[in-house]
């Protein structure tokens, strides 16, 4: 009697446990039981708010700049710091470009222009297109800043430098 | 007539010594130099100090309209008492974002929440003895025209400047 007993509850037990398992395992969970109610299958990816794409707001360029320039007359090559600020390390190269105003169609010519600085690099010479005369200029410093993954333009910055020839 | 030679070039030579000696006193001493015969015993040098205006600005590389724009910050600046740094706006195409062969839409930029135009386009005065400050950008369509229409996929693009300049503050 007591073997009979000890058997029915074992399988009894048995039968149980196999019933959990199947529970844990193959049953739909209730949510998703939830949204095939009405026999339509939803997609439970859909959802009312846009996924962050990841990029965020894109980052700034940094220029460092002047006001003023002092050089000497009749040189053509003069001493100068233009620099490519390491916070752009990266992301962007640029070029330096000066303007003097002038009569001509484009309203100014270009005093020197340099090729493209990377982040973190000084220029500290420049030749210019040709020397000044002594006296007070008012010019203008272009900087104008590249993607490195592209090599496109950004937005840009003009500087008013004056420039004083002595 | 010995003597009389004698007594001559004495005389010379007292002369000589005594010019050379008046010459001694009433040297002028150089300003870089200051010795037992100077007068006075003083002597001056310049000081002088001399520091350029600096600055950095940083500008967004674009904006996106509709999205969320960007911060214009100036920082580092360095500039005159009584002057300020001034940072404008400007636009390639007059406000206008535009593809090849197309017409583009107009639209308005806003500098912490107040519009840019041609007329009134300053985005941030920076007084001297203020180190930093900064502005937030957005853009947004300025065109009856746009609600219906598409850019068709292509991106439409301008291009901002941003003038920097020191002036007398206001």
């Amino acid at each position: 009697m007591k073997r009979i007993l000890f058997i029915a509850s074992s399988i009894t037990l048995t039968i149980l446990l196999a019933f959990d398992i199947i529970l844990l395992c193959c049953v739909v969970p209730m949510e998703e039981v939830q949204q095939t109610t009405g026999g339509v299958v939803l997609d439970p990816n859909a959802t009312d708010e846009r996924p962050n794409e990841g990029q965020g707001a894109l980052p700034g360029v940094t220029v460092s700049g002047f006001s003023a320039l002092t050089i000497m007359s009749e040189l053509d090559t003069i001493a100068i710091d233009l620099y490519n600020p390491i916070e752009n390390n990266g992301l962007y190269i640029m070029t330096f470009e000066f303007r003097l105003p002038d009569e001509s169609e484009q309203g100014y010519e270009v005093l020197f222009k340099t090729g493209y600085v990377a982040p973190g690099k000084h220029i500290y010479q420049v030749t210019l297109a040709h020397g000044l005369a002594a006296g007070e200029y008012t010019g203008q410093l272009l900087v104008q800043p590249y993607r490195m993954s592209d090599l496109t333009p950004t937005n840009n910055v003009s500087a008013v430098v004056k420039l004083t020839v002595k | 007539m010995k003597k009389r030679n004698l007594v001559l070039f004495g005389s010379a030579a007292m002369l000589s010594l005594a010019l050379a000696g008046s010459l001694g006193t009433f040297a002028v001493a150089s300003a870089e130099e200051i010795n037992q015969s100077s007068d006075p015993k003083t002597g001056t040098t310049p000081v002088t100090y001399t520091k350029q205006d600096s600055w950095s600005v940083t500008i967004p590389e674009s904006i996106t309209i509709g999205g969320e724009g960007g911060t214009v910050e100036a920082s580092g600046v360095v500039i005159e008492d009584g002057k300020a740094l001034k940072v404008t706006v400007s636009s390639t195409n007059n406000w206008y974002v535009k593809t090849e062969g197309k017409t583009g839409f107009k639209y308005k930029l806003k500098a912490g929440g107040t519009e840019i135009t041609s007329e009134s386009n300053t985005v941030l005065t920076v007084d001297a003895g203020t180190p930093t400050e900064s502005v937030e950008l957005t853009a947004e369509i300025n065109d009856s025209t746009a609600e219906n229409k598409s850019t068709g996929g292509n991106a439409y693009t301008d291009t901002l400047t941003f003038s920097v300049a020191v002036a007398n503050a206001d």
